[in-house]
């Protein structure tokens, strides 16, 4: 139910089903009232009136006695005229009550009393006719002879008539009054049922709008809570944002004098930036130069390592040739040796050759020392070669390193050209981008400082918040004692 | 091998035959230093027939330990004994690559190295304390500084043919 039909529509469904219910009630109450003025006019209309005129006929009856009474009295003939006017007024009378009655014995009544005034009227007809000639008195006598009898059997149909009359009357007054405590009857009944359907639609509307409420008041609650903490951060991180701002302001003021000053520096930059251009391209050219200095260099130093080498394989070449010297002299000391030795078997015949053998071993001895020297001074000599080689190639090499460093810093040399002109563009570039730069930060700074302004209102308009939510709050609070003790009570 | 060397060696070459030949060097004795066994030794060179490389040794089964084999010189076949083994030293790390001839007998001593061909006064030999335990060492004679035993071919040769 909660969920398919709204506050309002509940509120109207229920006024609508108790409307209908008033209009039954209603309409039961204008039946009702219509069946009871129906049956009132009925008893009024047509039985008071045929009440009425069976009185009229009655008292037409004493008039038309006294009439008649007053004729035989004084012979006056206003009152025979009066007693026909009231006899014909009375026949009419009787007319009507009989072409309007309802019941058999209704119309028996009225057919005693038509026949009672018939022959009363033709008894008092027939005393006027005779007291022309007599008496009062005797008129009188006849009167009460002839005419009393008549008359007092009128009066008692009249008086039957009325009685009957009466009791329709009454018996009309009744039914009227039935059916007019029937339709109070209903009408109450009708009202107390509507009262009883009101109470409950009452309740159940009550019980479901008073839970239905008491979700919302609960949502309205935590939500209010919510948006009280929400309001209170809000708040709270206005109050930081208008201070944050406060310090942005002051960082962007420090930044557009520090652009002003990037803007100087990068203007001095391009200008340092030209001149080291000048200078690069100066050092290029020296570095060229040096390069094929180192050129040259290189050359003589690889000619120099030819050399060496070519040295170093002609001092072994000599150490071959000193090797085979070496072996000679050994052989000749041998020779020599055993040349002493065969000498010595001689005798004294080879004592001679003996001293020659001595001395050409004496000889061998000493080219084999040279020859240790020389390969000794060989073996120095390739020694040195080799020394001086490998510093020759390791000069060499690092000639070769120094070129190639030398082609780098030539290569740098021209980088650096293209860097410096690239950064003399930059710094123009970084200047012309510095000044766009302030003016862009003195236009951040007003939007900063509209921002700032911005940032105080919203402080304010949190602060609002806050107080809002916070009545918000204790306004779902009173809601929901209110809920809570309606439903208590 | 400069200039000035080789004309000081001429000099000394010529100088020998200038002069009169001296009578103390008549009696100067010729050793030949060498080492045998990794031991430095002295010969006598006038007790031997020669020095000569040591040519190709070709092993023969044979009963003495001393003798190497047999080897070509000059048309002649003759053993190679070890000179170490004769005189009773360990053979060394080094392979002989030298050999003495000696006298009549037609046979080969090898030995490792040949050091030096010295000319020492009969004096600077002296007899050997140990010559009784090695009876081919029976003198001594001072090289260069140290004392190195004289080896007598003779008394080897006594040895090698006695049965």
């Amino acid at each position: 139910m909660e969920s398919r039909f709204t506050f309002s529509q509940k509120l109207a469904g229920a006024f609508a089903l108790l409307v209908l219910f008033a209009l039954a009630v209603a309409a039961v109450a204008v039946v009702a009232l219509r069946d009871v003025v129906a049956s009132k006019d009925e008893v009024i209309n047509v039985d008071a009136r045929r009440m009425a005129l069976a009185e009229r006929l009655n008292t037409l009856s004493f008039r038309k006695a006294n009439d008649a009474r007053a004729f035989l009295m004084t012979k006056d003939g206003g009152y025979r005229d009066a007693l026909r006017a009231t006899r014909r007024e009375m026949r009419e009378v009787i007319e009507t009550l009989r072409s309007e009655a309802q019941t058999d014995q209704e119309r028996a009544l009225l057919k005693a009393v038509d026949e009672a005034e018939e022959a009363h009227n033709r008894s008092v007809e027939a005393v006027i006719a005779k007291s022309g000639g007599a008496s009062v008195e005797a008129s009188g006598l006849q009167i009460e002879k002839e005419v009393r009898p008549l008359r007092d059997q009128l009066n008692r149909s009249i008086d039957q008539f009325l009685a009957a009359e009466q009791r329709h009357l009454d018996e009309g007054r009744q039914a009227a009054t039935d059916a007019a405590s029937r339709a109070a009857r209903l009408v109450i009944a009708l009202a107390a049922l509507m009262i009883l359907l009101a109470v409950s639609l009452a309740y159940f509307l009550a019980r479901a709008l008073s839970r239905q409420i008491s979700n919302a008041v609960r949502h309205v609650q935590s939500s209010s809570a919510e948006l009280q903490a929400a309001a209170g951060q809000q708040a709270t991180g206005a109050k930081q944002q208008a201070t944050a701002m406060s310090e942005i302001t002051t960082t962007i003021s420090e930044l557009l004098a520090t652009s002003r000053q990037i803007a100087e520096s990068a203007r001095a930059v391009a200008g340092i930036a030209a001149e080291t251009a000048g200078a690069a391209r100066a050092g290029d050219e020296t570095v060229q130069r040096s390069q094929d200095s180192v050129g040259s260099i290189r050359r003589q130093v690889e000619l120099i390592v030819n050399h060496m080498l070519d040295l170093g394989r002609k001092s072994q070449q000599i150490g071959g040739i000193l090797e085979i010297i070496n072996e000679l002299a050994e052989q000749t000391n041998i020779l020599a040796i055993n040349a002493t030795i065969e000498a010595a078997g001689a005798g004294e015949a080879g004592r001679r050759f003996a001293v020659v053998a001595e001395e050409i071993r004496k000889l061998a001895d000493r080219v084999g020392g040279s020859t240790k020297d020389i390969r000794t001074l060989i073996d120095e000599v390739r020694s040195a070669v080799n020394t001086t080689v490998m510093a020759t190639e390791s000069g060499s090499k690092s000639v070769e390193v120094g070129a190639r460093h030398f082609s780098e810093v030539a290569a740098a040399f021209g980088q650096i050209a293209r860097l410096v002109a690239t950064t003399t563009d930059a710094a123009r570039e970084i200047e012309l981008s510095t000044k766009q730069q302030t003016t862009a930060v003195e236009q951040v700074n007003l939007a900063i400082s509209n921002v700032a302004q911005a940032t105080r209102e919203a402080e304010a308009s949190s602060g609002q918040s806050l107080q809002t939510a916070s009545q918000l709050a204790s306004m779902s609070r009173d809601l929901a004692r209110l809920v809570q003790s309606q439903k208590a009570a | 091998m400069s200039a000035s060397t080789l004309d000081e060696l001429r000099r000394a070459f010529d100088a020998v035959f200038a002069v009169a030949p001296s009578g103390a060097r008549r009696l100067e004795v010729p050793l030949l230093a060498l080492r045998a066994g990794g031991e430095p030794l002295a010969v006598r060179a006038l007790e031997t027939a020669g020095l000569q490389r040591l040519p190709r040794v070709v092993a023969l089964p044979s009963r003495r330990p001393e003798v190497l084999g047999v080897t070509g010189w000059r048309g002649a076949v003759l053993p190679v004994y070890a000179l170490s083994r004769l005189l009773g030293l360990p053979d060394g790390a080094e392979p002989p690559r030298w050999m003495l001839l000696c006298g009549e007998e037609r046979l080969a001593l090898a030995f490792t190295a040949f050091e030096a061909h010295v000319r020492v006064a009969p004096e600077a030999l002296e007899p050997a304390v140990s010559g009784a335990a090695r009876p081919a060492l029976r003198e001594l004679v001072h090289l260069d500084g140290r004392v190195r035993p004289v080896v007598s071919i003779p008394d080897l040769l006594m040895a090698i043919h006695r049965p």
